[in-house]
């Protein structure tokens, strides 16, 4: 795989459309349909105390399962509970999730597989026979273990999304180290002495960043939905914390009788927020990956 | 090309195969219904552990034991408002047509039916029931009945009498020995087939047997057609094992199942619009509590457990969480087992009495403490949920800490929860049986550390009281101090709903809450 430090001047060539990297992303419609979830989240997020009409945990049961309407715009819960509210505070948890979650994948599998692919060998062959280990495991049943061997909890489901991450990481990681040390300026760097640690920091990370930042973007939509998934199970965050997954399973017992808006609203947020990253991360692949650019 | 045509020869023959195969088990299918007569399907939410009557220890694996087996005496049936309820202080002959008690209480003999034969077509004689409480005696789970009944010896008369002596007299004696755990088993099969036989397959004298018992998916019980009290009427029984309660309901809604059970609170109301359909939701002696830690601090202060009494929103708990198919606790005992009292029952919702105990028990700022939630039970969560919030307003933190059913169970073991929410069904409905168990200071359950010297001397002083009418008394009075107490928050009792087709009858309310096949008809 080519680098983008190598490649960008290839493409600066090619003068006939706007092809700086925010250029051809604004241009991608799909990535900004996404890019807009994301944004809309986030705003969402930061200022859930602002938006939010009422408290997520305030109970009223004299208003309980109440359809949408002015007062409630997405109605209320079997405690009488304002869906709209918690759907927006659901946000901060759902994010945080994904964001730590993500972090302690790149954190723990880049740094491992940037090893693993640069020194190569028994230890390299250790590390990445720990990550078959771990890939081999479907992902939700490894954080679901995960989660329930640390105690269900907020922290614990991040901890678990963050672990079941960290192969493709690493996996990523080393694919592109083991490509990359071969090249000349890494091979330049050796030779007049640059540190191994030097190295792998300064010259091969920054290098393999655009596949990296791929799959971080796509990690974050799954990390949300392996957070919500587990909150679902009962192994994510605490009664009363308004979270999507638990939300959608605290709300499924009400689908028969007909109260389908205590599920759908979260269950929408979790599409868009997914599809949001999801695209998002699409349109970065397109963009950033210079096969698929230079074959358009 | 070649290639091709052989491809295309060998898929036409699997078509075919599958054709003739589809064709042949339609066929049998057909044949089987116009055999059998009336079929009924029952949706149930667990799929049960063992067919072992004395290994059994749930609902379901006590339904298939009480189809396939006989016991020696069994519970009488009662009318109350135009439906049938079992009526467990009258005991009636099953396999045994009479027994005498001594004068003193503790030997009791027992005459056999004459007529009575398992479905290996041996008869049901003495020996097989010295072979059964044998078998309970040395099993892991009904062991346990077995010391509480305070069996000492079982000998055969006989061939048809069977003398039971008692270390001690015993109240609850018939009671127990007419529970599923002392089923009467054919000791012969069992010679035959080896000691594990019992866990998946039955050999018992009852009306039903069973075809074929898959926990994952279903179970098939036809109607034993020597039954010696006469064959069922219902000819085959499917149970069929899904958990989700939302499935239970939409397959007895669309009428696919002929009765549900567990079905959730919420969807009784719009099940009854269903002119297909009878909702049974009958008072059970399934309690639903609160438990503290009565070792642990705060919660060593009786104050502090009075205060937390006082801050519960106990309508709320049966009118929102239960839609009223629950009704409130007012004793550690529940209110249709015989020796209830709600005396000393004063709590109501009153957060400003609650701040005042508090404040008393000199935590007028509050405390904080770890809740365990058992999963499994979405009205537990909507408990915890709202009496969380109660209690936030009287300055107290509850941190509701979510564990898997299994692990749960085994944390109650430990007795070092803080507190916890758990449920409680006597299988015998006697307070000294209930308390016993939970709130006795040895009792074997009593996971909260529950100890009150007074009580656990009436309570005592009532095991060996012969005149049931004093023995109430001392239950009563031991009930009031407990109350008083405050080691449980009482939540509710619950009721036992069962949806049915309007065309299946016969069912009879068990405060077991297993249902008996035998008295169903269509």
């Amino acid at each position: 795989m080519l680098s983008i430090a190598e490649n960008s001047s290839s493409i600066k060539n090619s003068a006939s459309k706007p092809n700086s990297f925010f250029g051809l992303l604004f241009k991608n419609r799909l990535a900004m349909i996404g890019l807009f979830f994301i944004l809309f989240w986030t705003f969402v997020a930061l200022f859930a105390p602002i938006i939010a009409p009422y408290s997520p945990t305030a109970t009223n049961t004299a208003i309980k399962l109440e359809a949408p309407s002015a007062a409630h715009w997405m109605g209320t819960d079997n405690f009488g509970r304002d869906i709209f509210s918690r759907v927006i505070f659901g946000a901060r948890i759902s994010l945080w999730t994904g964001i730590i979650g993500v972090g302690i994948s790149c954190c723990l599998g880049i740094p491992l597989g940037g090893i693993a692919g640069y020194y190569g060998g028994k230890l390299g062959n250790v590390i990445m026979r720990v990550m078959d280990t771990l890939l081999a495991f479907p992902s939700l049943i490894l954080a679901m273990a995960i989660a329930a061997s640390i105690g269900p909890g907020l922290i614990s489901a991040m901890i678990a999304v963050g672990i079941v991450g960290i192969p493709e990481f690493a996996r990523l990681m080393f694919g592109q180290t083991v490509s990359l040390r071969e090249k000349e300026f890494v091979e330049a760097g050796r030779a007049i002495g640059v540190k191994d640690s030097v190295i792998l920091r300064k010259h091969i990370f920054p290098n393999a960043l655009a596949p990296l930042l791929v799959r971080a973007t796509l990690g974050l939509g799954f990390a949300i939905l392996t957070a919500a998934s587990l909150s679902f199970l009962g192994l994510g965050v605490k009664p009363p914390t308004a979270e999507w997954g638990a939300m959608i399973s605290e709300g499924r017992e009400y689908i028969i009788s007909g109260q389908w808006w205590i599920i759908s609203f979260p269950g929408l947020a979790i599409v868009t927020s997914i599809l949001g990253f999801n695209l998002l991360g699409d349109g970065l692949r397109d963009v950033l990956d210079p096969r698929i650019r230079t074959g358009k | 090309m070649k290639k091709t045509k052989w491809l295309a020869v060998v898929l036409a023959s699997v078509m075919l195969l599958t054709a003739a195969g589809c064709g042949t088990n339609a066929n049998q299918a057909v044949n089987a219904g116009a055999a059998a007569g009336k079929e009924i399907v029952l949706a149930y939410s667990d799929g049960g552990q063992t067919m072992d009557p004395a290994e059994a220890n749930d609902l379901t694996s006590d339904t298939l034991v009480l189809a396939a087996y006989d016991q020696l005496i069994t519970y009488g049936v009662k009318k109350a408002n135009g439906a049938d309820i079992a009526n467990t202080e009258e005991l009636k002959p099953m396999l045994a047509k009479e027994w005498k008690v001594s004068d003193d209480q503790k030997t009791y003999t027992f005459t056999l039916q004459d007529n009575a034969k398992f479905q290996s077509g041996n008869p049901v004689n003495a020996q097989a029931v010295v072979w059964s409480l044998d078998h309970v005696k040395n099993s892991k789970s009904g062991s346990f009945l077995y010391g509480m009944a305070e069996i000492e010896s079982c000998t055969a008369k006989d061939d048809k009498t069977v003398e039971i002596k008692l270390s001690q007299p015993n109240h609850l004696f018939l009671q127990i020995i007419a529970m599923y755990t002392f089923s009467i088993i054919d000791p012969a099969v069992v010679k035959d087939k080896g000691a594990d036989y019992l866990k998946n397959n039955e050999a018992g004298s009852g009306p039903y047997k069973v075809e074929k018992w898959d926990p994952a998916t279903e179970a098939v019980f036809t109607a034993n057609p020597n039954y010696w009290q006469g064959a069922a009427k219902i000819s085959k029984v499917t149970m069929k094992f899904i958990k989700e309660a939302s499935n239970r309901v939409t397959l007895l809604d669309k009428g696919d199942a002929d009765m549900a059970i567990e079905i959730p609170a919420q969807n009784v109301a719009d099940l009854k619009k269903n002119a297909n359909l009878t909702v049974r939701s009958d008072a059970s002696n399934r309690i639903l509590y609160l438990a503290f830690n009565t070792k642990v601090k705060p919660f060593d202060n009786p104050k502090v457990r009075q205060a937390i009494s006082y801050a519960i929103p106990y309508d709320k708990l049966v009118h929102d969480v239960m839609y009223d198919q629950a009704k409130q606790m007012k004793s550690a005992v529940a209110s249709n087992t015989p020796g209830f009292t709600d005396a000393g029952f004063v709590y109501k919702y009153d957060l400003d009495k609650a701040k005042q105990l508090l404040k008393e028990a000199g935590y007028e700022n509050g405390f904080s403490f770890d809740f365990t939630l058992g999963s499994g039970f979405q009205d537990w969560q909507d408990d915890a949920v709202l009496i969380q919030a109660e209690l936030a307003k009287i300055g107290v933190k509850m941190n509701i800490q979510n564990m898997a059913r299994a692990q749960f169970l085994e944390a109650q073991k430990t007795h070092n929860l803080t507190a916890y929410i758990s449920k409680w069904t006597s299988f015998v409905n006697d307070p000294g049986y209930h308390l016993g168990f939970l709130l006795y200071g040895k009792g074997t359950s009593n996971y909260g550390n529950y100890q009150n010297a007074q009580v656990d001397k009436l309570w005592e002083q009532a095991n060996v009281e012969p005149d049931q009418a004093k023995r109430n008394e001392l239950y009563k009075q031991a009930q009031q101090i407990i109350t008083t107490d405050a080691p449980w928050v009482y939540l509710y009792e619950y009721n036992r709903v069962v949806g049915m087709n309007k065309n299946l009858k016969g069912y009879v309310f068990y405060p077991d809450e297993i249902i008996r096949f035998y008295s169903l008809s269509k």
